[in-house]
This record gives C-alpha cells, sequence and structure tokens, in this order.
C-alpha cells in the first residue's frame, strides 16, 4: 500500500514538473525573438 | 574581374564587390536596416557596395558569388520534411512557396535587377573554408569549418594546398554541435543566432559538472564521427523552438524565459554547454591534427566566433588563423575567392564599410549645434586628447575610417575605456551599453606589448580567441573576466594606423599600451554605422565624449 501511495505520488510530481515545461514550450513558441527557423 | 558576393536568407546577409580577387568593399544589411542579424534580401548592402566601387550596373559584373548552392539546400529540407509529411505540412508550403521567388537569388538577381551574367553557387561549407584559408598566409593547411547547418553539411575538415581547398571529412545534419549550441542559447533565454556569446559569458560563472554528464549522454562517437540523438529536438520539423519536453526532463530544469532572472542553475547549464562544445570541438581539432599533414589550422563557420574554444587549439597546431567574419557574411566573400582563379592577394583587412567625408561629418555636427559642442583638431592633438580623456576615466566613442566587416568592433566603431578603473565594467555594462551585467569585455592591446600582457602564441588581430590575462601584470579589471580571461585584441600599425598611435600615446601616459574597446552600440542594436547615428547614441547614453574623425565632440 505504502508503495502505491509513493508511486503516486511520483506520478504526481512528474505530472506536474511535465506541465510547467509543457507551459514553458508553448510560452516560447508564442515569442517572436524565438521564431528559429534552418529551412 | 570585377565579382559580387552575396549571403542571405539565414542569417546575417552581406554583399561584397572583389576587384581581380582583391575585396574593395563589403557590408552586411543590418547596418542598413538596424535589425539586427537581418536575413532579408540584402538590397540597401547592394546598392552602397555598387555605389562604392563606382558600378552603375549589375551587368557590369562579371560574376555574382552566392554563398551556398540553393537546391542542394532545398533537398536536405524537402527530405527532412519528408521524415514527418503531415507534421510539416505548413512549413513545406511556405517554405516552397518562399523558394519561388521571395526567397529565390536567380530569379531577384534576373528578374528585380536585371542581371544577364554569370551566377555561381558555392557550397556552404566550402565558402567558409575559402574565406578562412585563402585570407590567411598560410601555403597549407587543415580547414575546420563547424556552423549550424549549410545544405547538408554541419562540419568539415579540408586540406589546404595552394589554391587548392580538398574536403576530407564531414558531418551532416541534423548532427549539429552550432544547433546543439543555440538551442541551449534558447533554452536559456537568449535568441539564438544571436544570444551564444552570452551563454560564452554567462560560463565562467557556473560549475560544468552539474549538467555536463547529462548532457553527453545525447552524443554518440562512431567511428571519427559525432551522432546527437534526435529525440530531444525539433530541428527537424519546427520553426519555432528547438527542443522538445524530453530535453527539459533531462535537464531537470525548465527553460528560462527572456524576462526571468539568471539563477545559478542557468550559469551552470552555460557552463557545462561550453565545455560540452569545448570537448566536441578539441576532438574535431584533433581529427583535423590527424587527416591532415599541416601544422596551420584554419577555421571557419559562425562557431569559429567562440573564443574560448578557439585558443584551446593550440594543443594540436602551432598556428591557427581565424578572419574576420567566419559566419555566413564572411561567406560571400570566400564564395568569391574560391572562385578567383588569379594569384591570391592580401585580404586581410576588415575595414570595408562605409567612410564619410569630412563635409558630410561637419554637416551633421551643424546640425546637433544646439545639443553638442565640437572642436576640430589636427591629428596628432584628437590622439593625444583622446588618450588623456581614457586615461582620466572619460568613456570615449571612437568613430574613425571605413566601418568594420564583422561583429567586432576593431577600433573604428568603438566605445573606449581604460582597463585600469575597477567599477568601469559596471559602469559600461548598466549605464552606457544597458545590458547585462555579467557580461565581460575586451581589450585592445599593442602588438609588441601583448605577449608580456597576455598569454598568447600569435598575434590577434581580430578580436576571437579568450585568453588569460598574466600573473603578476598591472591588475586590469575592465577588461578581465571572472576566471581571469580576456578576448584581446592586438594592434600594429600596418592594420589601423590611428588606433595604433592611440594605443601608443595611452602607453606613454598610463604605462599600459590596452585600451578597453567594445562595439559602438547599445543592447540588442546594431553597430553604429554613419555619424548621424553615433551623435544619437551619444546623446542618449551616459558617454562623456564622441570623437568623428578629428572631431571631439561633447555635450552642451
Amino acid at each position: 500500500m505504502k508503495k502505491l501511495v509513493n508511486w503516486v505520488k511520483m506520478c504526481y510530481i512528474l505530472w506536474k514538473e511535465e506541465r510547467k515545461y509543457k507551459k514553458k514550450i508553448k510560452e516560447l513558441k508564442k515569442r517572436d525573438p524565438f521564431n528559429y527557423t534552418n529551412f | 574581374m570585377i565579382q559580387v558576393g552575396i549571403s542571405a536568407f539565414y542569417h546575417d546577409s552581406a554583399v561584397c564587390v572583389l576587384k581581380d580577387g582583391e575585396v574593395i568593399v563589403a557590408a552586411e544589411e543590418e547596418r542598413f536596416t538596424g535589425l539586427k542579424h537581418d536575413s532579408s534580401w540584402p538590397e540597401k548592402a547592394l546598392q552602397w557596395c555598387l555605389y562604392e566601387a563606382n558600378i552603375i550596373d549589375l551587368n557590369e559584373v562579371d560574376e555574382v558569388c552566392w554563398y551556398e548552392n540553393t537546391n542542394t539546400k532545398k533537398d536536405r529540407v524537402i527530405r527532412t520534411f519528408n521524415k514527418r509529411p503531415f507534421r510539416t505540412f505548413f512549413n513545406r508550403l511556405k517554405f516552397l512557396e518562399s523558394s519561388k521567388e521571395e526567397k529565390n537569388p536567380e530569379f531577384i538577381l534576373r528578374k528585380k535587377w536585371g542581371y544577364n551574367g554569370k551566377i555561381t553557387f558555392v557550397d556552404h561549407h566550402l565558402s567558409h573554408a575559402a574565406f578562412s584559408y585563402l585570407t590567411s598566409s598560410y601555403k597549407d593547411a587543415a580547414i575546420l569549418t563547424v556552423d549550424g547547418v549549410g545544405e547538408w553539411e554541419t562540419v568539415t575538415i579540408s586540406k589546404g594546398d595552394g589554391e587548392n581547398i580538398d574536403k576530407i571529412y564531414s558531418i551532416n545534419f541534423p548532427h549539429s554541435l552550432g544547433m546543439l549550441y543555440s538551442t541551449l542559447t534558447a533554452y536559456l533565454g537568449f535568441k539564438p543566432n544571436e544570444g551564444e556569446y552570452k551563454v560564452m559569458g554567462l560560463a565562467p560563472y557556473g560549475n560544468p559538472g552539474v549538467f555536463l554528464n547529462k548532457l553527453q549522454t545525447i552524443f554518440k562517437h562512431p567511428g571519427k564521427k559525432f551522432e546527437i540523438s534526435q529525440k530531444y529536438f525539433t530541428w527537424e520539423y519546427d520553426d519555432r523552438i528547438m527542443f522538445n519536453n524530453k530535453f527539459c526532463r533531462l535537464l531537470g530544469i525548465p527553460p528560462r524565459l527572456p524576462e526571468e532572472p539568471l539563477l545559478q542553475e542557468h550559469k551552470d547549464l552555460a557552463a557545462a554547454c561550453q565545455k560540452l562544445y569545448e570537448l566536441e570541438f578539441l576532438r574535431l581539432v584533433k581529427i583535423a591534427s590527424i587527416l591532415v599533414d599541416s601544422k596551420n589550422l584554419v577555421l571557419g563557420g559562425g562557431c569559429a566566433y567562440n573564443g574560448v574554444a578557439n585558443s584551446k587549439a593550440y594543443k594540436y597546431f602551432n598556428s591557427i588563423h581565424i578572419p574576420f567574419h567566419p559566419s555566413d557574411a564572411g561567406s560571400a566573400i570566400g564564395a568569391c575567392l574560391l572562385k578567383y582563379k588569379g594569384t591570391r592577394k592580401d585580404n586581410t583587412s576588415p575595414f570595408l564599410g562605409p567612410k564619410f567625408h569630412e563635409y558630410e561629418i561637419a554637416r551633421v555636427i551643424e546640425s546637433y549645434n544646439t545639443k553638442i559642442k565640437s572642436y576640430n583638431l589636427s591629428n596628432k592633438e584628437i590622439i593625444k586628447k583622446t588618450a588623456s580623456l581614457i586615461n582620466s576615466g572619460s568613456v570615449v566613442g571612437w568613430f574613425q575610417g571605413r566601418m568594420e566587416f564583422g561583429s567586432r568592433a576593431l577600433g573604428n566603431r568603438s566605445i573606449l575605456a581604460s582597463p585600469l578603473i575597477p567599477d568601469m565594467k559596471a559602469k559600461l555594462n548598466e549605464v552606457i551599453k544597458k545590458r547585462e551585467g555579467f557580461r565581460p569585455f575586451a581589450p585592445s592591446c599593442l602588438e609588441k606589448d601583448a605577449f608580456k600582457l597576455f598569454n598568447i602564441k600569435e598575434p590577434i588581430p581580430y578580436m576571437n580567441q579568450v585568453v588569460t590575462v598574466k600573473r603578476g601584470v598591472r591588475p586590469m579589471p575592465a577588461i578581465t573576466h571572472i576566471d581571469g580571461s580576456a578576448r584581446v585584441q592586438t594592434v600594429n600599425r600596418k592594420q589601423n594606423s590611428k588606433y595604433y598611435l592611440l594605443l601608443q600615446e595611452l602607453k606613454r601616459i598610463s604605462g599600459i599600451g590596452v585600451s578597453l574597446n567594445t562595439s559602438f552600440n547599445f543592447k540588442d542594436q546594431t553597430i553604429t554605422m554613419t555619424p548621424k547615428e553615433a551623435i544619437d547614441r551619444f546623446l542618449d547614453c551616459e558617454m562623456d565624449y564622441l570623437i568623428i574623425e578629428n572631431y571631439l565632440i561633447e555635450k552642451v
């Protein structure tokens, strides 16, 4: 049971981190100075 | 034989004119438009270059050389898009549309400029190699070019032998050291293709060990080459961002937005990025030393602006040449030099841009007579006066002769100050250049004294190597970075006589022939080109004096 709780906790932390990264990437994509292209 | 070289549509559009293998004029479009790293068709630069070279009609030109092979590049882009046909659908449409007319050099030259002569396309990395090698004094050399991407290649090693350049090694897209550096630049909240030097400046404040192992996991080294795992990057399909979630997960810190504060973790990441680049770059240098039987190394491509890594290449070579503009703009010259079949000319001067006559300068100064006071002095007087102003702690704008071609101000469009004053770095960063406080300033030094003050192996005329300041010499806090290094420029009389005499006079009065030299611009601006721009910028900051040719200018 304890293991399961820890695993859920870890999943929640990872999900939160992932959300933070995704939000930042979305924000960066909107920024004009970051319009980068190699084609 | 008259040749015109052009580079455009990636970054740093530029034009040059060569007469019988000698560069007469060269200029970047950004200086005319004010847009940093302007990549559009260099209309204004082309008009100015032709005017300055007394060419009335482009048809007087024997050959126009384009710095890369547009067909091969198109092939690379289409093949890359084909890997993800749905994801790249709109980018493919955009690319195909723009490559028909808007970004098609042949179309623009033939239809818009009415040019009927010869147009030659030279491979991107060959243009880099040619510019670097054919502006050096070497008979034989190993030529290493490293950049983001050309057509397919991102790294090449060639053998320079007389007039011939033979490519013997290459690494292809998407495995690109330049793009990895740009990705980390973007990750740290700076603009890719522009803010890389900020990452280099930030690196000494961090500990590379924190992220280095993580970054090294993305590299593989089959044989003598390297491969970069693409699962972390979006280089092949996205034109808005260069990395994905997986890369964030790998690093364990979120990307920094430009307005967010710089934390220790960002400094550590910058340090790891620089360290990783140095390790991979030195590996390539070692391979070059094995493949080419020469003690001379020539560096080209945008990555040759990484002065910290450049100076480490002496581990494998006795002599290194890096030209004054190793990135794409310089390739315009390289493409022409490669196609010119006559004897090699001396093309070592970076002072190839616009110059202004005295009457033009006098007219501009007069139009500002309510805001400034000016004094027209003799050559000798202006040098003495400027040296004494610098020595007394003043910050002086120095505007002389032809503008430099390249990213570095080498003594014609510079802001000068004393390297001996401890708070000069903070003053210049915060009050005058209005830029990030961590960024270092470079010194210009008399060539004959440079060996006594800095740990250099040979003269560095174009400020493209970072070396350490010697121990026991008089402290120069304004130009010494946190790790005891400096990106030094050595100056001799042949290279720039007026600037040389100024440094000589500085030595006479202060005992040290060194001046802090930073480009005449503020944060995110292009380097000053005209006297009007110089006066406007002088009035817009707390610079103490401005020297335009022999005019000493002060605020009213």
